[in-house]
């Protein structure tokens, strides 16, 4: 008990050191390790697979996002005490807090619902093709919140790709003509190490995730996280297999529009699985969608506007 | 007062951080100048309610896979809105705004 009030407390501090820290630098520190405490937390809720995730993507991935970010930021003009935005702020938060106090309060006494999901859930998991409850969720009783999530993440390296730096010469090209930056030798031996293990990690992931915590976002953020490690080595895969990453990056929509569609021309339901089909196109479709979903958050990263004389276009 | 005794477990201890970490994300959401910031407080008040989802559909019944794979799916949406906004930033930035 005492963890999990020390655990909170330390949330509540590193959320307060994000806001009140003048240096930008300092903000993002604070929230990467707000995202390590997160992931904590995910545990101490006995939820394996939001714990995994966060520690990928909430501390990992988009903290070098937000790193790479800032060397493109000019220093922030001073900031000026403005008393309108504060009274403000004062009165939204207040109501804000009055208004989920309230729920709060209300939910206590409130009857227990009589609709109980995880009995629901452990009554039907044999149905679903897979052993573990969360990959059951995602990708069978409520696959269509996946799709449509899917769709999101397209539609988002769709906007990225398009604002891209150098769109004009020559889109197939990309960065190709980027000039060779020097790495330390050091970064370079070990990006050469822990880039196989990555992907090693990442197919391990995916695979346990239909009997057990991991699948396929967990292991996407891992092979995105291989490839970013990759590119600050210097090793420029993304950009050299142009054609092959366009692919890669719609593969998972498709191949999950395709899986949803087909059985409606023998009469099922959309998004119904053929019986004794759903385990083999569960992870069929999850394969897809590590793909994609690691090379959409890392074409996120590589393709973001770059700063002229610092690689990017010219 | 009692009812809150009787509720009191960790998945409702942390329901509870959620919210205060939503409130004050909220505040610094408004109040911030930089728009790193803002995008910083803009995920933390999405962690608030991650926690609050979890935390109260657990606080009855135990581990819930359903509220937990929402979540994983928000977790997701929520880096790749992250990025994007980051992405916008940057060209905002590049193209002469102010940060």
């Amino acid at each position: 008990m005492w963890f999990d009030v020390i655990l909170g407390i330390g949330l509540i501090v590193a959320a307060v050191g994000v806001f009140r820290s003048d240096e930008l630098f300092r903000s993002v520190v604070f929230f990467v390790t707000f995202g390590i405490l997160l992931a904590l937390t995910w545990l101490r809720l006995q939820a394996p697979d939001l714990a995994l995730a966060e520690a990928a993507i909430g501390a990992g991935l988009t903290g070098v996002l937000l790193l790479d970010t800032l060397g493109v930021l000019k220093k922030p003009a001073a900031v000026k005490f403005n008393l309108a935005k504060h009274t403000l702020a004062t009165i939204v938060a207040l109501g804000a807090a009055a208004g989920l106090a309230w729920s709060f309060w209300t939910l206590l006494q409130l009857p227990a619902p009589t609709y109980n999901l995880v009995k629901t859930l452990a009554a039907n998991i044999d149905d679903s093709g897979v052993s573990h409850g969360i990959t059951a969720v995602l990708l069978n009783f409520r696959s269509y919140d996946t799709l449509l999530e899917v769709a999101v993440l397209l539609v988002a390296i769709v906007i990225g790709l398009g604002l891209r730096s150098g769109i004009r010469q020559g889109e197939l090209r990309g960065d190709v003509n980027t000039p060779e930056q020097k790495s330390p030798a050091l970064l370079k031996s070990l990006v050469h190490v822990l880039v196989p293990l990555l992907l090693i990690t990442a197919i391990f992931v995916l695979w346990a995730g239909s009997t057990r915590p991991g699948g396929a976002f967990q292991a996407g953020a891992l092979i995105a996280a291989a490839g970013v490690l990759a590119r600050l080595g210097n090793i420029d895969i993304a950009t050299r297999v142009n054609f092959l990453l366009r692919t890669g990056l719609t593969i998972g929509v498709f191949i999950f529009l395709l899986v949803a569609v087909s059985p409606m021309l023998t009469g099922y339901a959309f998004l119904a699985y053929p019986s004794g089909w759903a385990g083999l196109l569960i992870i069929l479709i999850e394969l897809m969608l590590t793909i994609s979903i690691g090379l959409i958050l890392l074409s996120l990263f590589i393709h973001a506007p770059h700063d002229k004389h610092n690689g990017g276009s010219s | 007062m009692s009812l809150w005794i009787e509720a009191f477990n960790s998945d409702f201890w942390y329901a509870c951080i959620g919210a205060v970490l939503f409130v004050i994300a909220l505040y610094a959401f408004i109040v911030s100048q930089p728009l790193l910031k803002k995008l910083l407080a803009f995920n933390i008040m999405g962690s608030g309610v991650f926690l609050m989802m979890v935390g109260l559909a657990q606080y009855q019944h135990g581990p819930d896979s359903v509220p937990q794979a929402l979540v994983l799916t928000g977790i997701v949406v929520a880096v790749a809105a992250t990025a994007l906004a980051l992405v916008l930033l940057r060209k905002w930035v590049l193209s002469g705004g102010q940060p």
